[in-house]
């Protein structure tokens, strides 16, 4: 596991929400596979120098989503990476909810669909995820 | 020249000369312990304030040697040379906290900051594939305890009374003391303690927060970790120099060598190759390791973000750090190889407190410390 994070502490974005969306880019880039260790909540808050109930609370997050486990024993881990296999019922649903609402934003602000299927193939092309489903 | 003029005369050149060298022990993007965006890393008041810095504490050189020279031709004695060399240490520190405040002025005043996106950088692999400790580094501090403690095993036997031992070297002319295992078994005892206790700093400081830039967090975390290592083994070496000096004193307190300048000598070169090396090392690769040579991509390497502004929880030139909402204990200070605890943590104010305690106890002789007489 070979991850950057970095997050803006004084942004608008929560902190956790920060984490869990670096986290969960660090893994569609393939630099986290399942089974990776994740660092434990209080020395990623020590590295962050915040609190570690925000850790905790991001983790928690990732955790109810599906993307890492926690037990005792082995601390966080990442349980599903791109080459997974399908998601689990119920996410897409809720993941195009919330595409729903970017789509939306994009249109409000005068991008036109060539503009918006563009840039979210460049977004994608960062992803492994993308090289391994493209044929 | 007398000796104790060439005594000032080298106290006053090693002063200057470490306080010289302090601007080149932080990185391009701390310049006397203020953080500026690498924009503003050549900006004219940074390299003003750097000509300004040189020029001052070079005076404060001059002056301290027109003061003190004649005092000390007059008959001023060590304990004089030793103040002169304090105050002049603290001169040169005000003067370089002095030239951070104006960096600091022209930094908030030309808004520097404004308009960049602040960011905090962590690199998981710190905590996931820590950089280890190189034990085999470690073997040679305790291969020199058992060596020192196998020769005073041999030797006790043959002694009838101590010199007075000052902890680094003896004091012949102080009177002897008597014999007793306690009192021959010190310089072991030190070794022991120094072979103990070094390894664990050395953890610590693996284990503490990495110092990584936003601005090119790959690169500084690749270079931090070489950095990391190197500090790691020159630790655990510098281990091996306090033990060796250790030893020197041991030959002489256990009378297998004269007490004479030669050996006193002898017993400090260790600890001055120590101090050389660290020197040489910090200012060859650079404050965590900004110095080291750039894999390809790396010097391009630009997130478009600049590290987080936390200068309001730095004091002292980078060397203090109070931040009560940082769960951090240990980290990177802002110059040379040094760390330094948050003053914000509860664990820092325990330690302290421990101190303090220890302090008391020790002045109001509820307990009783070592007596300490030299540099240890």
């Amino acid at each position: 596991m070979d991850v950057n994070l970095h997050i803006d502490l004084d942004g608008e974005v929560p902190i956790y929400q920060q984490i869990r969306d670096r986290i969960v880019e660090a893994i569609a880039r393939g630099e986290a596979v399942e089974g990776d260790a994740l660092p434990s909540t209080r020395q990623l808050a020590a590295d962050f120098g915040i609190n570690f109930h925000t850790v905790n609370k991001a983790y928690d997050l990732l955790k109810r989503e599906g993307v890492i486990r926690v037990n005792r024993k082995s601390g966080a881990v990442v349980r599903r990476d791109p080459s997974s296999g399908r998601a689990e019922p119920g996410f897409v649903a809720g993941w195009e909810e919330r595409a729903r609402v970017l789509l939306a934003e994009a249109t409000v602000h005068g991008l036109d669909r060539d503009e918006v299927v563009r840039r979210c193939h460049a977004v994608l092309s960062e992803f492994r995820a993308e090289e391994k489903t493209t044929p | 020249m007398t000796l104790p003029i060439a005594t000032l005369l080298a106290t006053i050149a090693l002063v200057t000369g470490v306080s010289l060298a302090l601007p080149a022990l932080t990185r391009p993007t701390t310049p006397f312990g203020v953080l500026v965006p690498h924009a503003y890393v050549a900006d004219p008041e940074v390299i003003g304030q750097r000509r300004v810095y040189t020029r001052l504490v070079l005076l404060a050189a001059l002056c301290a040697a027109a003061a003190g020279v004649p005092l000390v031709a007059a008959g001023r004695g060590a304990g004089f040379i030793s103040g002169v060399g304090v105050v002049l240490g603290v001169a040169d520190l005000a003067l370089y906290v002095r030239a951070g405040r104006r960096v600091r002025a022209a930094k908030r005043d030309g808004g520097w900051q404004e308009g960049l996106r602040q960011r905090v950088a962590v690199d998981t692999t710190f905590r996931t594939d820590p950089v280890r400790v190189p034990w085999a580094w470690a073997l040679p501090a305790l291969v020199i305890t058992l060596v020192t403690a196998g020769v005073g095993w041999w030797r006790y036997g043959s002694l009838s009374a101590l010199p007075s031992f000052q902890g680094y070297g003896v004091d012949p002319a102080a009177p002897a003391r008597a014999l007793t295992p306690w009192a021959a078994s010190e310089p072991v005892l030190i070794q022991t303690g120094i072979t103990l206790l070094v390894p664990v700093v050395t953890l610590l400081v693996l284990r503490a927060r990495p110092d990584l830039d936003a601005a090119r967090p790959a690169g500084s975390a690749r270079r931090y970790r070489v950095y990391l290592r190197g500090v790691a083994r020159l630790t655990l070496a510098g281990a091996a120099c306090l033990n060796l000096g250790l030893l020197v004193t041991s030959l002489q307190l256990w009378q297998l060598v004269p007490p004479s300048l030669v050996w006193r000598i002898a017993t400090y070169v260790p600890l001055v190759a120590l101090l050389v090396a660290w020197v040489v090392r910090e200012i060859r690769v650079g404050h965590a390791g900004h110095r080291l040579p750039a894999l390809p991509g790396e010097d391009t390497e630009d997130t478009g973000a600049t590290q987080r502004d936390d200068d309001r929880h730095w004091f002292l030139g980078g060397t203090v750090y109070l931040n009560r909402h940082d769960t951090a204990l240990l980290v990177p200070a802002r110059i040379g190889a040094t760390w330094t605890l948050n003053l914000g943590h509860p664990v820092t104010w325990a330690v302290l407190a421990a101190l303090v305690l220890l302090g008391l106890l020790a002045l109001t002789r509820v307990i009783d410390l070592p007596r300490r007489e030299s540099l240890f």
